[in-house]
């Protein structure tokens, strides 16, 4: 792999995805995104696409291989490093994105502003309740997100993963589970996150076709490893 | 001949099993032990190197723990507490009076009731209540992903999860034990008083006051909030330690209760040694 360009955001060199203890699911992936880029990455079930989008945040470390986040390997980060640098990663994963049952739509969202910024509650909610408008989580916001159905819960989870406003967004398989309804708010929600703030977005899908649009990146993750290719559409 | 060969040879295996066995169970035994302290040593890390991280989310949290654990458990350690002294210290006090043996009255409850029944009896209450809760809680957080979206937030699990249960558990735990031990002691003097024992409450509690030492207050709040802290830990290890499926989490309480009671009684055993000092 070349040298680190500085708008480099994820570079993985001859990464290995898989569970500790067993055979990689996933082999010699080398992959670079670019600040600003929207990647959309196909791939059937079970090929290593959750794994995968673990690992470009940071998350997991790689069974084998290379992986540099901002131009920084994730090896030599010490602990304080790698909070910093999760904060700049926004993840939601995927199946309703695991929110926290017992808390509330709000306090959900609320979290991780109030636990990295230690804001007031009061001063909290106020940067939140644009998030959730924007969600349109309002109607039951002091509900338990463990109530709500998954794809309310899917939005809390974009919602948190929004509120501190990171340079990066990885969606794992967002549109799973959805009505037609849901995943077209999906697809034009994030298309306009997309181009605030020049970010970067991540897509993971079983079936790319409602992610295809022209700019995007497009790649298919399989036992090989990871075929990338230039535009959308070229499946 | 040959039966007396094959009875030697059935002899010699099942010794052989049984030593198998005995050295499986030891062997897994000191596994446990390694894990839990493993678990404890990191878990009392975080506490002090993150004591200053985001105080605003992580105080109500503790505070949340305390009510839980400690002032709702309160009517539950009174009714304890007055059936204690009822049962045991009334009698006793009944009893030691009979055979003109009051003078022992307050070092016999001293070492009965303040270092040794009303911390157990406190700890096994908060470990039916707390310690059974949080496993089916963290247990099910766990199961369902949660551990997984905390650490995509930065936001470390133990800190989160573990440390203000291991705070606000130590802490009802202190105040429970207090209420309960006084609540025994009042109860078992009024036991007394109505079956006619002619003793007055100044020379009761005098007795008891006389053989109190310093040390005593210090060792009670000292073991006391170790076993508040021992039944979060070994909880909250139970629950978060291991991937759990939510079909293993009643498994996970039962080994929970089995082993912070354990800790609890060999916790116990090593105070014994510093009130013999």
């Amino acid at each position: 792999m070349t040298a680190t360009h500085e708008e480099d955001v994820i570079e993985l060199c001859g990464v290995a995805l898989g569970q500790r203890g067993s055979a990689p699911v996933a082999d010699g992936i080398d992959w670079r995104v670019r600040r600003g880029e929207f990647w959309v990455v196909g791939g059937f079930q079970g090929v290593g696409k959750s794994d995968l989008i673990a690992v470009a945040a940071g998350c997991h470390a790689p069974l084998r291989g290379r992986c540099r986040l901002f131009g920084v390997d994730c090896h030599e980060m010490e602990e304080r490093q790698r909070v910093t640098m999760r904060l700049r990663f926004g993840v939601v994963f995927e199946n309703g994105s695991r929110p926290l049952h017992r808390l509330s739509v709000l306090d959900n969202v609320l979290l991780p502003l109030m636990y990295h910024r230690n804001l007031a509650r009061e001063e909290a909610e106020r940067s939140a309740m644009s998030w959730i408008g924007r969600m349109g989580l309002e109607p039951m916001m002091n509900r338990m997100a463990g109530e709500l159905p998954r794809a309310w819960q899917q939005r809390i989870g974009l919602a948190r993963a929004l509120i501190l406003e990171p340079e990066v967004l990885l969606l794992d398989n967002p549109l799973s589970g959805l009505d037609s309804r849901q995943q077209d708010w999906w697809t034009e929600f994030v298309a306009g996150i997309a181009k605030e703030n020049r970010r970067t977005v991540i897509v993971t899908a079983d079936h790319t076709g409602a992610w295809e649009s022209p700019g995007r990146r497009q790649a298919r993750l399989d036992n090989g490893g990871l075929k990338c290719w230039a535009e959308a559409g070229l499946f | 001949m040959l039966g007396g060969e094959v009875f030697q040879l059935d002899n010699a295996g099942w010794t052989l099993r049984f030593a198998r066995w005995g050295g499986r169970w030891v062997l897994g035994f000191l596994e446990v032990v390694r894990d839990i302290g493993a678990f404890s040593l990191i878990s009392v890390s975080v506490t002090l190197n993150k004591w200053r991280v985001s105080p605003r989310v992580m105080r109500p949290l503790i505070w949340e723990q305390v009510h839980r654990f400690g002032v709702c458990l309160l009517p539950m350690i009174l009714f304890l507490g007055a059936a204690l002294g009822i049962l045991i210290i009334g009698q006793m006090v009944s009893n030691l009076t009979r055979v003109g043996a009051q003078s022992y009255i307050g070092s016999v409850m001293v070492t009965v009731v303040v270092r040794e029944l009303g911390p157990l009896l406190a700890a096994m209450l908060l470990l039916a209540r707390a310690g059974t809760s949080i496993v089916v809680e963290l247990g099910t957080s766990r199961a369902l992903g949660e551990v997984e979206a905390l650490e995509a937030l930065a936001i470390d699990p133990i800190h989160y999860w573990v440390v203000p249960r291991m705070l606000g558990l130590a802490v009802s735990m202190i105040g429970l034990t207090v209420y309960l031990i006084l609540t025994a002691m009042v109860c078992g003097f009024l036991f007394a008083f109505l079956q006619d024992v002619p003793m007055t409450p100044g020379s009761y509690f005098g007795q008891i006051a006389a053989a109190l030492r310093w040390h005593d207050f210090v060792l009670l709040g000292l073991k006391t909030g170790l076993f508040g802290a021992v039944i979060a830990v070994v909880a909250c290890y139970e629950g978060l330690a291991q991937p759990l499926r939510l079909e293993a989490v009643p498994q996970a309480t039962t080994r929970a209760v089995v082993r912070s009671l354990g800790a609890c009684v060999a916790l116990d055993a090593v105070f014994i040694i510093f009130y013999l000092i």
